[in-house]
């Protein structure tokens, strides 16, 4: 038996040698795990979801899909007329759809959903000379809405502001969960390891008096606890994976007008980021654990 | 003759303040078969394991093969330990492995790999005599030859030195002869031997260098020497 295949079948050995306690931190870290990935993919899509909104006009008037064309004008003219507003540009449906698939080509992580009917409203763009002006403005054309023209206004800055807090709030609640998850995590590992150290104390005690060196001892409960966070990543990159249509299209739904998703790059570099971080999650727990429980 | 063993004005304190052992001068050289008695207490067993670095020495020096093991650091250890080999009165072997892979293991786990590893094991086993068994397990066999199983894998590694720690404290008469017997062959095969004994015959009967400590000293070292004075 060669060393690496010494290193890997006492790995082995360790993780069934105490299922319970190895499935029991492999479900911690999985969940961790989870948790991690779901708050990097909520933070990703709510970013992206700002960076469109943002790069977006200042006041957008949604129409009615059946408003008359005349009654369109009008508005547009009265609009036009207020002394705050700079440009006003019409938007057909068809329009808008472009320029979303425009958008979604600029930026890989996102893909767009391949949809039957578009759901874009055809819409006005106002452009303000001054973004003062943007509340009172608003305010005039919120007074419309529900009377055959105007369907609804986006009130760009009020919504990147509430959307900048969502992922800030969800930002630091997502790192302070995460933090407490990942103690929790090394915590059970470093007990997984310490119980496997006690079970294979017979066998340290021989390898140490044969001449094995400090690191030959310590590489199979490293390696043990690797195992650990590679197991832990293959559940929760399962669960991400049966959970990704969903979360999407719950995102599409929160976000109303953006059919948009996680794109396919994202995702690969989600799945390696979280097998990356679980095997140094298991392999630091391990280290932690051995080196407490075999010095000398 | 080569000095492979010096120990140079070595006490041992434990930090309970027993005084395990009080100025010991001792030189042995290369291929030497030295037997060391005393009473349970008399520092036998931790003139072993200052002998593989197990415990340092409270004052003096400890010199194994031209290197003071004090001065090694913590990843020279290891080196060390493999230049001796230690043999106990219960053996200490891995239940779960055959005889092969106990002896095995010592190799794979210094580093060894393919086929050094069964040629080595081969030899050792050959050497031990328990070719025949090499695929049992130690529950199947008798004390002589989970001791002769222990010395195999003590072997392994070729270490210059082999201590066995009351190697037959567990063996009836007719065993101890054969591994005794054993032990003399491993020496003339060029290892020097440190055999802790309370055993009398043997000692009168082999007149090999005796050491005696009492209370931490040595109190006799004599070449052919016998198990009292």
């Amino acid at each position: 038996m060669s060393r690496i295949g010494y290193v890997l079948s006492a790995a082995w050995q360790g993780f069934w040698r105490n299922p319970v306690m190895s499935v029991a931190s492999t479900l911690t870290v999985a969940v961790m795990l989870l948790l991690g990935a779901f708050f990097v993919m909520t933070d990703r899509g709510l970013q992206a979801a700002v960076g469109i909104l943002e790069s977006k006009v200042e006041l957008v008037v949604y129409l009615e899909d059946d408003a008359k064309p005349s009654d369109v004008l009008e508005l547009r003219r009265r609009i036009e007329s207020d002394p705050a507003v700079d440009t006003v540009v019409y938007v057909s449906k068809e329009e808008a759809l472009r320029r979303l698939q425009e958008i979604a080509a600029r930026r890989p992580e996102l893909a767009i959903e391949t949809v039957s009917t578009n759901p874009l409203p055809n819409s006005l763009e106002v452009k303000l000379r001054s973004a003062q002006d943007t509340r009172r403005l608003s305010g005039l054309i919120r007074e419309e809405v529900g009377r055959g023209v105007v369907y609804d206004l986006v009130d760009n800055p009020t919504v990147v502001d509430k959307l900048l807090t969502i992922t800030s709030v969800l930002s630091i609640g997502g790192l302070v969960v995460l933090g407490m998850m990942l103690f929790v995590a090394l915590f059970i590992i470093v007990n997984t390891i310490r119980i496997a150290v006690h079970a294979r104390r017979d066998e340290i005690e021989i390898m140490k008096l044969v001449g094995a060196t400090d690191w030959f001892v310590r590489w199979p409960f490293i390696v043990e606890g690797m195992l650990v966070g590679a197991f832990g990543a293959i559940v929760a990159l399962a669960a991400i994976a049966a959970a990704a249509g969903p979360v999407s299209n719950a995102l599409i739904g929160f976000l109303d007008i953006l059919p948009v998703s996680l794109g396919p790059n994202f995702m690969a570099q989600l799945a390696a980021g979280v097998l990356g971080f679980a095997l140094l999650v298991g392999a630091g727990g391990a280290t932690l654990s051995v080196r407490t429980h075999l010095a000398k | 003759m080569e000095r492979l063993i010096t120990l140079d004005d070595v006490s041992k304190r434990y930090p309970n303040g027993t005084e395990a052992l009080r100025d010991i001068d001792l030189h042995i050289d290369a291929g030497e078969f030295v037997f060391v008695v005393g009473s349970s207490g008399a520092g036998k067993s931790t003139l072993n394991r200052l002998l593989i670095r197990e415990e340092l020495p409270t004052t003096g020096r400890v010199v194994i093969d031209g290197q003071d093991v004090a001065r090694l650091r913590r990843s020279q250890v290891p080196y060390l330990r493999r230049k001796v080999g230690v043999v106990f009165q219960d053996f200490k072997l891995l239940p779960t492995k055959t005889v092969a892979e106990n002896v095995a293991f010592a190799l794979v786990v210094t580093g060894h790999s393919g086929h050094v590893v069964k040629d080595e094991t081969d030899r050792a086993l050959s050497l031990v005599g328990l070719t025949h068994r090499r695929d049992h397990f130690p529950r199947e066999l008798s004390g002589g030859e989970q001791q002769r199983t222990a010395i195999a894998r003590a072997l392994v590694n070729k270490p210059r030195i082999l201590i066995a720690d009351e190697p037959t404290g567990n063996l009836d008469p007719v065993t101890t002869w054969e591994i005794i017997k054993l032990l003399v062959r491993v020496q003339e095969l060029g290892t020097t031997l440190l055999v802790a004994t309370h055993n009398a015959e043997i000692v009168n009967a082999l007149r090999q260098r005796v050491l005696h400590l009492d209370h931490g000293a040595i109190v006799r070292d004599e070449k052919e020497g016998l198990y009292a004075a």
